[in-house]
């Protein structure tokens, strides 16, 4: 198989991300995205793309943590380069802080992520609700300048990007050789896996250009990233809804209780709302299947599922994605030197 | 009684509040007039960064090292009041950097979560080895002033644009208490050898990206002759100037490129900021704070000067403690002068 045909479909960041490193391990190989929407538009655009990890509870911790691990030295490298703004990767510090102490001390992540220690009490005065708290020094991923940015690096490997809604994975059988399923939320419809099901998230995207500091409360359901020019503050949880328009109620909500964290928000200007849907499941699928109708096979890579964690894990589950791609093409030639005998 | 305050820098400005705030009630008729020949944005104040850290080492200064703790922890106390952002006051954490181990600073209980780095963290920055990490404030001059100066106003203080040449020009007529906070100006006033200009020079630029204070260190070259990235709320302040001596307030070309490539080699993608502005000024230095009365003749009178300058580059650092204790030698004139107006009584 001289060029294998591999289409991508999903243009968030594990779309992009995963046929970024399909060039990288198949060079041969000639890839192309195939997506309804592309950044600005993406539900990756909404989050604020920190490097923080969920738990995923249907995922090995040891595998989480590989993928976290290697997300992290990627993007780390880019944040050090020349390139790190136009990336929209940037450090920032920050701190975790609980109402009461969490059952975990040390989280899975804590030697990746830098400096990670347990707050002084002086620093716990700012959070008079809050009683225990962690700091540290994580990545932000800005979108839409990554996902901008990862399409700049595909175009630069010959890689097409068509808007195109695909209704069925199967109606690329005949113009692909392998197809990759990186649709998120998408999948729930498209493969019709039940178990994926979306938690819709609501953000404010304010400018506060004073907040350089991450604020997130350990129950996940208060935050404040600071971006590069816009400020995230989030957020909800709400596990089914498929609602992808803002509500007024939950936007003053969050507002109160980001306030509360950090008072001087109360002078954040031009809120923006902002509603995603995360593609929750018990663990992230990043799995080999093989479609075959009337003795015509299509095989087919998903990575997809991430949830909450997506930007924390993306690189690792695409290099995942990309070595099973490298096996399909291997069993690919397999079969075709077969057929020739 | 009219005070008259010279110079309308941070410390000029910080007195003169802590001085109204403490005696306009005590004190009948207490009439404030600040003069100065410039006012924000044109004071050395409104260059500087305003990140709150004092020097390496306070030489065994312990009076500016309490000063210093009194500015952090009045500031720390205002954080969360609606005036933050008017003040130009965030907290910002940030990098110390080294090329050899060197002894903790005094102020590393003052800062909110100091320590040292961790070997990934030295991976960020090739060249050191050694460095801190603390989270600490920004006290930006542009905000500030602006912020004391309505503070003020609103007191009913008055404001004179004026370049005041001699003491005398402003005691006598009323005026009993003259409070010197002119910078590096003083020496106009009153010669002093041991005030020095410590010559800065900084580029502003739009690097939105910085959210950390970078400061590096050269033990051979001394305090600011090494690259520093300070982000501001609007623009990312680069410097690394220290000239002692060099009264020029113009920028210099040379030292333009020594700050942008140093600064750029630390911190790569600031080679894609934009800049919006440069700007050179002159630290106020001096081997340690001038914080004390005298008694000059004005005439046939007298008439108290409370002298407050010499704050090299920790101005902003360390203007509060220093407003207090001249607010403190402020009431002990006042006592004094009660004294002398009220002769004692019949022991009863």
């Amino acid at each position: 198989m001289a060029s294998p045909k591999v289409a991508v479909v999903g243009a968030g960041v594990v779309g992009l991300s995963t046929a970024l490193c399909i060039t990288e391990t198949c060079p041969s190989c000639s890839v192309t995205v195939l997506s309804d929407q592309f950044s600005p538009n993406t539900m990756s655009d909404v989050a604020a793309g920190m490097l923080i990890p969920h738990t995923c509870p249907g995922t090995p911790i040891l595998r989480q943590k590989q993928w976290f691990q290697e997300t992290f030295s990627y993007l780390f490298a880019i944040s050090n380069s020349a390139e790190a703004s136009e990336a929209g990767i940037h450090l920032v510090s920050g701190w975790q802080v609980f109402k009461s102490p969490p059952k975990e001390v040390l989280p899975f992540w804590s030697d990746i992520v830098l400096g990670f220690r347990v707050m002084s009490e002086a620093e716990l005065q700012k959070f008079p609700q809050h009683r225990f708290g962690q700091a540290f020094t994580t990545l932000k991923c800005d979108c839409p300048p990554y996902l901008l940015w990862l399409e700049k690096r595909l175009r630069a490997t010959g890689t097409q990007m068509y808007t195109r809604k695909v209704a069925d994975l199967w109606e690329l059988h005949s113009e692909y050789d392998i197809v990759v399923n990186c649709t998120g939320t998408g999948a729930h419809q498209l493969v019709g896996d039940k178990q994926l099901f979306p938690v819709r998230g609501q953000v404010l995207k304010v400018y506060a250009p004073w907040v350089k500091q991450f604020i997130r409360d350990g129950d996940g359901s208060t935050y404040i990233y600071p971006g590069i020019h816009r400020v995230t503050l989030g957020g909800t949880r709400e596990k089914g809804s498929w609602s992808l328009s803002p509500d007024a109620d939950t936007t003053r909500d969050i507002f109160d209780r980001c306030c509360s964290l950090e008072p001087s928000l109360q002078g954040a200007q031009d809120i923006q709302v902002k509603v995603g849907l995360r593609p929750a499941r018990q663990g992230v699928r990043v799995q080999r299947e093989v479609l075959s109708q009337g003795g015509v096979k299509l095989p087919v890579v998903h990575n997809y599922g991430h949830g909450a964690g997506g930007f924390s894990v993306h690189r690792g589950t695409a290099n995942e994605a990309a070595q099973l791609v490298e096996e399909c093409i291997s069993a690919l030639q397999g079969s075709l030197s077969r057929a020739k005998l | 009684m009219r005070v008259a305050v010279i110079g309308a820098g941070v410390v000029g400005l910080s007195s003169a509040l802590c001085i109204h705030e403490q005696f306009h009630g005590l004190v009948p008729s207490l009439e404030l007039e600040v003069y100065a020949d410039h006012f924000t944005p044109h004071t050395t104040s409104d260059g500087a960064a305003g990140l709150w850290q004092p020097y390496l080492s306070d030489h065994g200064n312990l009076q500016e090292t309490l000063w210093n703790k009194e500015t952090f922890d009045y500031l720390l106390g205002h954080l969360h009041s609606p005036a933050a952002k008017e003040m130009g006051l965030f907290l910002v954490s940030g990098y110390n950097l080294f090329t050899e181990p060197v002894p903790d600073p005094s102020w590393k209980n003052i800062v909110l979560g100091f320590r040292n780095l961790t070997p990934k963290e030295l991976e960020l920055f090739p060249g050191y080895s050694y460095g801190w990490f603390n989270t600490a404030l920004m006290l930006e001059g542009r905000n500030y002033l602006p912020w004391l100066t309505n503070r003020l106003m609103q007191r009913g203080v008055k404001f004179f644009h004026k370049k005041v040449e001699s003491f005398q020009e402003v005691s006598g007529d009323g005026v009993q208490v003259v409070l010197n906070c002119s910078g590096m100006r003083a020496g106009d006033l009153q010669p002093d050898p041991e005030l020095q200009p410590g010559r800065g020079q900084v580029i502003k630029v739009l690097a939105p990206w910085v959210k950390h204070f970078i400061i590096t260190h050269d033990l051979k070259s001394g305090i600011y002759n090494s690259p520093y990235v300070i982000p501001g709320s609007e623009f990312t302040v680069l410097g690394g100037i220290y000239q002692h001596g060099n009264w020029s307030q113009e920028n210099s070309a040379k030292d333009h490129k020594l700050i942008w490539d140093s600064c750029c080699r630390l911190l790569p993608a600031l080679q894609k900021a934009k800049i919006v502005e440069e700007w050179s000024g002159l630290r106020p230095a001096r081997p340690s704070v001038r914080l004390e009365r005298e008694s000059i003749r004005v005439g046939n009178l007298q008439a108290e000067v409370i002298h407050n300058y010499g704050h090299g580059g920790f101005g902003l650092t360390i203007h509060r403690g220093c407003a207090l204790a001249a607010a403190r030698l402020f009431g002990s004139i006042l006592q004094e002068k009660q004294q002398r107006a009220t002769p004692p009584g019949p022991r009863l």
